[in-house]
């Protein structure tokens, strides 16, 4: 069956056979320039630190009386990540306790300085170092996020707890 | 299932950025454009694969790309709604020597680029000689030349 080509694409009245609907092109432009304003929202927190990888609210600083470590709050996965932890007593050695939450969630890179011992236990693992000098003391782990949503975990510093959450992006 | 949801998701984001982007950006590609598309392609090509660089990996991820634009190509095809939302509408600029300067700036189209194609695809010389320029869903600009010998 064939139909006259007027009948597909409507006739506009200066002549011209085009089927332009300008009121859908306007919320086309519309929604387009939305789209550009969620991108620079996107990027805003992303300079904030709000998508992980760093940036001004991108870390937060949990203090105990034993010491302190830094975490992301929001990380990426499979995104290397480094948690900077301090000792602030003067000891032969520190032991840091990273529980099974953590080992589950985070794949552990390096270990700056390596650990003199590490020992399994029933929720987790002990790494143990020595120290010299007076505190403090410092040590990096290097991490990448496994799983992606939200991760809740703890350590302990010298034998102090420290619980921490971090939102892990996929 | 990681390869597909992944691929899957690239595609979508791909497809939003690039309709974001505007025909007018991707249609008429400078040099400065094609190295923008190489590291965009460059940087979803590496994260399509995670970690996984299999054959199995890489195959499923290809498969998935391919299915999905052949799927969407199908509901284009059945809806025409669907077509216009993600390939748009042509957009008249210019209409019986009038020029549309409202949907130039929102177009994001100037009278230089207008006159470049009516020099290239028509040979014309000045503005006044296009009666209709169309700016096409590919993104390219479409020009009818006014009828010289018709009476103004």
């Amino acid at each position: 069956m064939t139909t006259p080509a007027t009948d597909q694409i409507p006739l506009r009245p200066d002549g011209l056979q085009l089927d332009e609907d300008r009121p859908f092109q306007r919320k086309l432009w519309r929604a387009q320039r939305l789209l550009w304003a969620s991108f620079a929202f996107v990027l805003l927190l992303a300079a904030l630190g709000l998508t992980g990888r760093g940036g001004w609210l991108g870390q937060r600083l949990v203090q105990i009386e034993s010491g302190t470590v830094t975490f992301p709050r929001i990380a990426r996965r499979d995104a290397p990540e480094t948690l900077p932890v301090t000792f602030t007593q003067d000891q032969t050695f520190h032991e840091l306790f990273l529980g099974t939450a953590f080992l589950r969630d985070f794949r552990i890179e390096t270990v700056t300085p390596a650990p003199r011992s590490q020992m399994q236990t029933q929720d987790g693992v002990i790494l143990r170092f020595a120290a010299d000098g007076p505190a403090p003391h410092h040590l990096f782990l290097h991490v990448s996020p496994q799983t992606a949503g939200l991760t809740r975990f703890y350590l302990a510093l010298d034998g102090l707890p420290v619980s921490a959450s971090v939102l892990t992006l996929p | 299932m990681d390869s597909v949801f992944r691929a899957l998701l690239v595609y979508l984001v791909l497809l939003v950025v690039t309709r974001a982007a505007g025909r007018r950006t991707l249609a008429q590609i400078t040099v400065f454009d094609f190295v923008l598309l190489t590291v965009i392609a460059e940087t979803s090509g590496q994260v399509l694969p995670g970690d996984d660089y299999s054959l199995t990996g890489t195959v499923i991820v290809i498969l998935t790309l391919v299915i999905v634009d052949v799927l969407l190509a199908y509901a284009k095809a059945l809806s025409p709604r669907l077509n216009r939302i993600i390939d748009g509408v042509p957009t008249v600029l210019i209409a019986t020597g009038k020029i549309d300067h409202d949907a130039l700036r929102r177009a994001r189209v100037n009278l230089t680029d207008v006159m470049e194609s009516a020099r290239d695809k028509h040979g014309l010389r000045r503005l006044d000689q296009i009666d209709f320029a169309v700016l096409e869903v590919g993104g390219a600009i479409s020009i009818i030349a006014k009828d010289e010998k018709a009476p103004p």
